[in-house]
Parts: C-alpha cells; sequence; structure tokens
C-alpha cells in the first residue's frame, strides 16, 4: 500500500499546554487507520492540524509524497480530506439536501432542489446510503445524521475520511451500521481514519494503530499485533489496575429502592429493587426506558401509577428522593458549564449550612471542599477556580462522582457513569463504584455499556420498550443471552 | 373606510422596510435591537440633504448610506469587536437619539425639527395607469408613495433570497449553526456582515420613508418605537418575511385606527387622547405576550462566534 499521509515531528502548543511534540507516522492509502490514546492525549489535534483548523508550530506535513499546508479546512476538503467532527457540523432547520450541498451549492445564484435531489439520489446509490434528502435534520436520530455528514463529505468527492469518535452517540446498532458502511467505502477505495479511545472498535476494524500519549506517539503497528491488554496498556503506559474485590454479602439486606409495577412515560410495570451493598445493572439499548428510569428517580417525574420506594417508605409527589446520583447527560444534567469547578462541586449540596458564614455562602469553606472533592477523586488539573467546560470529559466526570459520592447517600444511581470518558478515569469511577457498594450503599448502575454492566454488577435487569425482558445473576449471564433479551426476546 | 385601508398601507411601509432589513439581520445570527436608531440616523440625513438639495433622491441615497454606516457600527461592534449583541444594540441606539437632536441644533439652532421640506421637493404618490382606477381598490393599492410599491415587494423578495437561493442557504447557516457554515468553508463573519449591511440598508428607506415621504421634516424621536415594532412584527411572524408582512399590515392597521379614533369626539370626550396614541403598543405588547413561546428565534441569535 502506498503511503498517502505522512507526519513528520509534528508539535503544537496551546498557551502552555503541549498539545502535539514531535509526532510522526504514516496512514497508508485505503487503508483503515486508527488513532487511539487517552483524552487530551492529541490524536483530534494532529487530525485537526492535517485539516487545516491549526497552523503547525513546527514540524510538516506530507500529502502524497509532497508537503502540504492546509489553511483552512477548505484547503484539505480541495484536496480530497474530509472531516465527521465529534460534534455533528449540521444546520439542524435545514434538510438533508440543503445540508449536503451548503458551501458548494452547484452553479448559480438559485437553488433547484430537483436537479440536486436527483444528483444527489445517484451519489447515495453509489455508495449504498438511503437517507430521506428532504427530511429535516433535527427529526434525524443521530446515527442517521452522521450518515448525513459522511455523505457531505462524499459529495465534495472525499477520498480520505477523518471520523472524531464517531460511535460515542450512538447506539449497538448505529455503531455496526457504521462500520458497516465504512468497510464498503474502504473497498471502495476509500481511506479511513478514525479516532476513538474505544479499544474494541480499534481491535475489530483497524489495520493499523496509531497509539497516541500526552501529545506524542507511542508507536504505529498493525492491528494484528495486539490484544485488549497490549494495547490498552499502550494507551495508558502501564498495566491495568484489576478491580478491587467485592466483599458485602447482598442476600441478607433489605431493599434500599424499590420499584413496584411503575409506570411512566416509556416504562411500564416496572418492577425491581436494589438492596444495600449490591450493585444492580440495568442493560439495553438506549430509547427503551433508561432515561425516563433516571428521570423518574431524580424527581423529574412521577409514577403514573404503581409504587416507587426509597428505604422502604413510599416516594410523594413533589419530594425528591434522597439518593445521589449521576445523570445520563453530563452536559445539560450533571453540571453548569460556565460556573467553575468549585462552584459545581456544591451543586445541589449549596443549602447545607457547611458552607455558609452567616447567611451568605463562605467562598472559602466551598474552596476548601471542592479542592478535598478534586484530591480525593484525582480531578486535573487541580484548579478550583478553572471553568467547568475546560476539563477534559474524564475530569468532569470524576467531579460529580466525587460531588455526589459526597452526599452520602444510602443508593447512588449512575447513569452512563463513563460515557465519553478515558480508560484511566474508567478504572477510577469503577473501583469506587465497587469501594461504594462494599461500605453498604445500593447502586443502580444504568449503562449501555455491557461490558461495563458485566464487571460491576450482582445483578443484570435488560430493559425492552419501558419493561424488564430478563434478569440474571451477573456471573451467570451471557452476552450472548443478554443481547437476545436487549432486542425483545422474553426470558 | 377606504382612508384607513390606504393609511394602513401608508404606515405600514417604515414597519415592512424596517422588519424586512431586520430580518436580514437576525437571520444572519444578531440580535438587532438597533432598527429604530438606524431608522432615526437615516430619517435625519434624509431630511437635512433634500432640505439643501432639494432633490428626495439625493435624500434617499444620503439615509442609505447615514442607516447603512449606523448597521455598519453594530456589525462591527459584534462581530469583529465581540461586543454584547443586545448591549451594542442599545448603545447604537441611544447614540442616535443624542445624535440627531445634536447635529440637528448645529445645522438649524434647533435640536427638535429641520426646516419644513418644499411639496414639490418631497416624493408623491404615484398612481399606476388603469389600476389605480378600479374602484376602491385602486386608490388603496395603486395610488401610493414610490417606497409603499416597494415595500409591499420586499417580503416576497425576501422570502426568495432566504429559501430559494444559495445566498440564502448561507444567511440560514449563519444564524442556526455558523459552525457548520465554518466547517464547510463558509466564512460566518463575512456573512453576517453582508446581511447586517443590507438590513440596515433597508431599514433605512423606513426611516427616509418617515421624513421625506410621510411627512416632509425630520422631528426628534420621529420613529416613535417603530423599530421595536418591526421587531415585535419579526418575532410575531416566526422570523419569516411572509408572516412579517401580515404582521407588519396588522400594526400599520392598529397605528391608522388610533389616528383615526382620535378625531372621534365620542372617544375622546371620554378618554385622553394619549390613551388612544398608545393604544399600537399596547397590541405589540398583547401580541408578543400572546405569541412569543410559539416562536422560534435562529438558534444562534446573541451567541458571539469565535
Amino acid at each position: 500500500m502506498a503511503e498517502l499521509i505522512r507526519f513528520e515531528n509534528v508539535s503544537k502548543t496551546f498557551g502552555e499546554v503541549k498539545a502535539n511534540h514531535g509526532v510522526s507516522f504514516s496512514i497508508h492509502q485505503g487503508s483503515l487507520h486508527g488513532i487511539v490514546g487517552e483524552n487530551g492525549a492529541g490524536k483530534s489535534t494532529i487530525m485537526k492540524i492535517l485539516y487545516g483548523m491549526y497552523p503547525v508550530d513546527s514540524g510538516e506535513i506530507f500529502f502524497q509524497g509532497k508537503p502540504v499546508h492546509f489553511k483552512s479546512p477548505l484547503d484539505a476538503i480541495q484536496r480530497g480530506l474530509g472531516m465527521v467532527h465529534q460534534h455533528f457540523m449540521l444546520v439542524p432547520t435545514l434538510k438533508v439536501w440543503e445540508n449536503i450541498v451548503l458551501g458548494s451549492e452547484p452553479e448559480g445564484i438559485r437553488l433547484h432542489p430537483s436537479e440536486i435531489i436527483s444528483e444527489l439520489s445517484l451519489l447515495q446509490k453509489e455508495f449504498g446510503f438511503n437517507l430521506d434528502l428532504e427530511a429535516t435534520i433535527e427529526d434525524l436520530s443521530v446515527g442517521i445524521q452522521q450518515q448525513v455528514e459522511i455523505l457531505k463529505l462524499l459529495y465534495r468527492k472525499a477520498e480520505t475520511l477523518i471520523l472524531d469518535e464517531p460511535t460515542a452517540v450512538l447506539t449497538p446498532q448505529e455503531v455496526d451500521s457504521l462500520f458497516a458502511k465504512l468497510k464498503t467505502l474502504k473497498q471502495q477505495g476509500k481511506t479511513i481514519v478514525l479516532i476513538t479511545h474505544k479499544l474494541k472498535e480499534i481491535l475489530s476494524w483497524t489495520e493499523f494503530v496509531t497509539v497516541m500519549r500526552h501529545g506524542a506517539v507511542v508507536e504505529t503497528v498493525e492491528t494484528k499485533s495486539l490484544t485488549e491488554n497490549s494495547l490498552a496498556e499502550k494507551i495508558i503506559g502501564r498495566k491495568q489496575k484489576p478491580l478491587p474485590k467485592t466483599q458485602t454479602n447482598v442476600s441478607d439486606s433489605h431493599p434500599i429502592l424499590e420499584l413496584k409495577n411503575v409506570s411512566y412515560d416509556k416504562l411500564k410495570n416496572l418492577s425491581f429493587s436494589v438492596k444495600k451493598g449490591e450493585i444492580v445493572g440495568i442493560a439495553g439499548i438506549d430509547g427503551n426506558g433508561q432515561a425516563e428510569l433516571a428521570d423518574l428517580l431524580a424527581g423529574v417525574g412521577f409514577p403514573e401509577s404503581g409504587e416507587l420506594c426509597y428505604d422502604g417508605k413510599t416516594a410523594v409527589a413533589g419530594k425528591t428522593l434522597p439518593l445521589a446520583m449521576i445523570p445520563p447527560d453530563r452536559h445539560a444534567q450533571a453540571a453548569i458549564l460556565e460556573f467553575t469547578v468549585e462552584e459545581n462541586a456544591i451543586l445541589g449540596l449549596q443549602r447545607s449550612p457547611r458552607f455558609r458564614e452567616k447567611v451568605l455562602l463562605s467562598k472559602t469553606k466551598i474552596s476548601d471542599f471542592a479542592k478535598n472533592v478534586m484530591e480525593a477523586f484525582d480531578v486535573r488539573p487541580r484548579n478550583c477556580k478553572a471553568i467547568f467546560s475546560g476539563l477534559s470529559g474524564g475530569n468532569q466526570q470524576k467531579l460529580v462522582v466525587g460531588r455526589e459520592s459526597e452526599k452520602n447517600a444510602a443508593c447512588l444511581v449512575a447513569c452512563h457513569p463513563t460515557r465519553g470518558v478515558d480508560i484511566g478515569a474508567i478504572e477510577f469511577i469503577h473501583s469506587h463504584l465497587i469501594s461504594l457498594k462494599n461500605q453498604g450503599k445500593g447502586i443502580l448502575l444504568i449503562s449501555s455499556e455491557l461490558d461495563e454492566i458485566l464487571a460491576l454488577s450482582d445483578r443484570v435487569i435488560v430493559l425492552y420498550h419501558g419493561s424488564v425482558a430478563g434478569e440474571k445473576i451477573a456471573s451467570e449471564a451471557t452476552e450472548r443471552e443478554l443481547g437476545l433479551w436487549m432486542t425483545g426476546a422474553t426470558a | 373606510m377606504f382612508e384607513l385601508l390606504e393609511s394602513c398601507l401608508r404606515l405600514s411601509t417604515p414597519l415592512l422596510f424596517a422588519a424586512i432589513g431586520g430580518f436580514f439581520c437576525e437571520r444572519s445570527g444578531v440580535a438587532t435591537i438597533c432598527l429604530e436608531g438606524v431608522m432615526l440616523t437615516s430619517a435625519w440625513s434624509a431630511a437635512v440633504v433634500t432640505y439643501y438639495t432639494q432633490n428626495p433622491w439625493l435624500g434617499t441615497l444620503a439615509g442609505l448610506l447615514t442607516g447603512g454606516f449606523t448597521m455598519s457600527l453594530h456589525a462591527l461592534l459584534v462581530i469583529f469587536a465581540r461586543a454584547d449583541q443586545i448591549v451594542s444594540g442599545v448603545a447604537v441606539n441611544l447614540l442616535a437619539a443624542g445624535v440627531t437632536p445634536f447635529l440637528n441644533k448645529i445645522f438649524f439652532s434647533s435640536p427638535t425639527n429641520s426646516p419644513a421640506i418644499a411639496i414639490e421637493h418631497r416624493f408623491h404618490a404615484i398612481s399606476i395607469p388603469i389600476l389605480s382606477e378600479i374602484p376602491l381598490v385602486g386608490r388603496i393599492f395603486f395610488s401610493q408613495l414610490p417606497l409603499v410599491y416597494l415595500a409591499l415587494i420586499l417580503p416576497f423578495a425576501a422570502h426568495f433570497i432566504a429559501y430559494k437561493t444559495k445566498w440564502g442557504l448561507r444567511l440560514l447557516a449563519a444564524g442556526d449553526a455558523p459552525e457548520a457554515l465554518q466547517s464547510l468553508g463558509g466564512d460566518v463573519k463575512r456573512t453576517r456582515f453582508i446581511f447586517l449591511f443590507i438590513g440596515g440598508l433597508l431599514c433605512s428607506l423606513g426611516g427616509t420613508f418617515l421624513s421625506i415621504s410621510h411627512s416632509s421634516q425630520f422631528t426628534r424621536d420621529m420613529t416613535a418605537g417603530r423599530g421595536f415594532i418591526a421587531l415585535a412584527a419579526l418575532i410575531f411572524g416566526k422570523w419569516r418575511p411572509l408572516p412579517t408582512l401580515f404582521a407588519c399590515l396588522f400594526f400599520g392597521f392598529a397605528d391608522s385606527l388610533q389616528i383615526r379614533l382620535q378625531s372621534a369626539e365620542w372617544l375622546t370626550g371620554n378618554f385622553p387622547v394619549q390613551f388612544i396614541q398608545a393604544t399600537p403598543y399596547l397590541i405589540t405588547l398583547l401580541v408578543l405576550v400572546g405569541f412569543m413561546g410559539k416562536s422560534r428565534p435562529p438558534l444562534s441569535i446573541g451567541k458571539e462566534f469565535k
């Protein structure tokens, strides 16, 4: 395979942060090349440099053997590069075809929708897409929106597709169909660069992988020479820590959280319980009632019928349960992005007298508290005055986990606790959940990552269309069986 | 009744220019509450230039330049100096309200009004042959001031540009998802500046209409909140040109009704005239309270684009 892109000693600094230093590797024509590393390892940065979004500080990029300096994405697009950003670059109010042609409209001032649509239909046929071109973007699922992004690049004659964390927002089926699509595109001669932090995707789909850590390349190797463990070690630069042992004997403790025939929105006659010292995993494909269950427990909603009990008492409408919660959407529900880290560290605890000096909130007490949480939960950088949105996903989540643990509630509801979080933080959060369980807390773990559920839970419940499709002791469950329940087969 | 409808069209005209001007500004993603200020400065310069040159066309040109300049000030502040869009809008409005009487005092030693323009130097109604002779409709629609015709065509032109051309596609993208436009090689800042400038020009026509078509001089604060009513019409019209046309006609009708009611003795005997004068504003308020929830602003309006 011929070399398509070569980075030579590329360095980039933002302020005092060395985002990339001395990055050198090659991408081969027609390959599926993975770039893997933890959040902040510099994998997105190096691709954004290639794509003309940032200028290089030093070093050289070769494209088809010749040095190139793309000044803007437009330059890169004209040379046949295309990037699907982690946050989609679509206009939600416009139609699919309008989004595809935006910026590269056909000749003439006036747009002729029927001509454009028939041209795009040919393009769809060529690459095996089947999108409704007249649909408005905001009415489409994320998976479909992502396909629009890819088609947008193909319309611009992209030969090299760069995908930045494409699966972060997708359901398992959408992930499968995405990779099937990418495989077809590769067979049609396209080069595909996949930026991800998910080991499984790298191992099962890529041919070559470049591992990055702290802004530098660890190495570029053929994927088949790797195992999950050896890849993980390269990414974090050390051996993975095993999960702490679980201790508590669950069977004789009484339930802290209990749902009896609860119906609410998508949830239908849902019954299950969580005992003290137990982790109950809720598995299922996103959209089967997980969000509604989280809303219900957070007090956003109240059962339409049935009974919700906490610590033996029936919940009352309008009164929030005294449980701790890691909400499913970190940005929208767990924190206020524009606030500082210390302000976010006391969200939900702000009425507690421990932060008060007479009647006002005490800045020093808040800072001291935040510093302790940051220390205990390894939130970096250790600057409690930093704006929350500036933190990496893993550090944001560790702060949220820390804050919720400080509530010292008897029950923790953890929704997708490691979504969009790097391996180091996943390790940390997982072992913290186990240690909470060992302290006798009841934990409800809602997650779409089956691996996570199986590794942590004592019992697994599969949610399908708002009801329990099946329940199993985790140690006896197999991924195959759970997968069947997830798609509607009953136990 | 005919007078009522005829004056409704005349009073809707400045609102239409300002509202459609505002349509281009706000759809590009910039909150533009300075329509009022833009109208005021252009009304002043149009009156002054027409008075000195005795040529309303030169006056119109002066109004366009001044209004375009005033809007550019807002555009520069918010797009390039990254000022808050509302604060900048307020600043431009206050500036216009202060600068126009100040300059007027320098020129004519009175802060309140400019000298009257002779009737032969003003714009006059143009009767379209044949059409204007149609009974009833002819007088209302086809015997109007030139800018009235333009104002009535404008929303249709704006609709065509926004929804049928590639410029429109970029306008809507700049207002709803500027990052998307940028990622495809579009220039968000340039797009916004151009559309703000065009919006400023349209809005200026509304200002010149007030001082050299509808009346014959500049008077202090003569826009009397029309820039804000135009903004209300734009919101009421859900930021779409054709519904905005009807919103403007509605507000124009309320205004002409109010003027007519002022001469109705049975009313003025019982109510202070100020109450009647306040009705269009009251209606604006009621309409906004009633319809605000259903109207969705351009998604990135008010947000700074880096």
